[in-house]
């Protein structure tokens, strides 16, 4: 509880009542609850459930007003259990509860090119590329039926939006969306392909 | 006034919610039911004729098996439980119970098996089968061994106990000193030695193995 009391007013601090600054040359994080929406065949073959645990920061620096580039990592949880079915085997048959669980660990380098640094609402198109840590484990029952974890492409266009605190501020909050292109290869299934909509707040580091 | 220094104040802050977020990843083994962790498993000879036996006889009492060794046999609730539901199961299959001493054309073995090292079981993996423990001497077979034509052995670490049932083939015994299985069912997961679920899963052993009846079923 005390840990969370320390994260909420170190955000309250940095956030309240800094001066304006310009974009260029300056050093931001973002940071973002993000729900992951799994699409075509990480969607029929593995986890058609929306992931609704998940994250990604962001820091990037300023080139130009326009022009920010940086590094991203982000985090999601994908989750899906399976009604008891039959499954057939060399000899027989075996029934049971699949479960199929993903985490994906995207690492990325993130460029960002900012519509209007002045306005009040300063839409942005963004791209990012880079690996993607990937864990799967699938279950039969409580018993392992398979797994792979390894590193992976990742590439993920994006547009959103963010909106100062103040006229002219540093800090304010963001909001977005972007399509997660992560190639996978197990037992048939090539991606883990997913939408991604984000919020969350960012702010200078310098 | 002292400037704030943010990249001080900013690094702990995002590390701690890094940290808090990264904890939010869901354990699937944490949200099952003892239900939903269980799998039901069978193996059955595809050359056998299940509709070519008519009688079976069934051990009264199940064998415990430990780590790889008959530890003894018993007849709890539980253990009874089980015998009557493959009795009821067997029965509702057209296939007629008789005592051990009236030639039954089917033997039907219950074990009880808690492994907590390396245990022997057939590829692949959790589905495999047993070794069936029950001595052959309770047939009127001793120094025979049993022998499954579908199994092939690997090597698998287990924890957890598992419900085994073998039905052997005591109508054709070979000369070579060999009983052979025609039917595995084996039960693994939580919460299995239950008296009052004994029934239903012995009936989701027999529900996936519509072939186990007799010709006129």
């Amino acid at each position: 509880m005390k840990s969370l009391k320390i994260v909420f007013f170190s955000f309250v601090l940095i956030t309240l009542g800094l001066p304006v600054f310009a974009q260029q040359q300056q050093l931001k994080l973002n940071l973002n609850y993000s729900v992951g929406i799994p699409t075509g065949s990480f969607k029929s073959d593995m986890v058609s459930n929306t992931s609704f645990r998940g994250w990604n920061a962001n820091l990037l620096y300023g080139i130009t007003d326009k022009v920010s580039l940086g590094l991203e990592a982000g985090f999601n949880d994908y989750h899906q259990k399976y009604a008891r079915q039959l499954y057939d085997t060399k000899s027989g048959t075996v029934s049971g509860v699949l479960s199929n669980s993903v985490q994906t660990v995207p690492v990325m380098l993130k460029g960002r090119f900012n519509l209007a640094p002045a306005a009040a609402i300063q839409p942005y198109l963004g791209a990012g590329v880079g690996g993607n840590f990937v864990t799967y484990n699938q279950y039969l029952g409580e018993f392992s039926s398979g797994s792979k974890s390894g590193l992976y492409f990742a590439a993920s266009p994006e547009i959103g939006f963010s909106v100062p605190f103040s006229k002219g501020g540093t800090s304010g909050i963001t909001v977005g969306g972007k399509y997660n292109f992560m190639p996978f290869n197990y037992s048939g299934n090539k991606s883990l392909d997913n939408w991604g909509l984000f919020a969350g707040i960012n702010l200078p580091l310098k | 006034m002292k400037k704030i220094n943010r990249l001080h104040w900013s690094l702990p802050a995002v590390l701690s919610c890094l940290i808090i977020l990264a904890g939010c990843s869901k354990d699937p083994l944490k949200n099952m039911s003892d239900e939903e962790s269980r799998i039901y498993i069978t193996n059955y000879d595809s050359a056998a004729d299940f509709g070519s036996f008519h009688t079976y006889s069934i051990s009264d009492s199940v064998a415990v098996i430990r780590n790889g060794n008959l530890e003894k046999h018993t007849l709890t609730e539980t253990d009874a439980a089980f015998i009557q539901a493959v009795n009821d199961n067997m029965q509702q299959r057209g296939f007629q119970r008789v005592e051990k001493d009236q030639n039954p054309d089917l033997g039907i073995n219950i074990s009880s098996v808690f492994n907590n090292q390396t245990g022997i079981i057939s590829y692949p993996s959790y589905w495999g089968y047993y070794n069936s423990f029950y001595d052959p001497y309770y047939w009127g077979y001793g120094g025979y061994d049993y022998y499954f034509p579908f199994v092939s052995y690997g090597v698998y670490q287990i924890r957890e106990g598992a419900l085994s049932i073998d039905m052997v083939n005591l109508r054709d015994v070979g000369k070579d000193n060999k009983i052979e299985g025609v039917w595995n069912g084996l039960i693994r997961g939580e919460g299995i030695f239950d008296a009052s679920t004994a029934a239903s899963q012995v009936t989701a052993l027999f529900d996936q193995s519509p072939y186990l009846k007799r010709s006129n079923q």
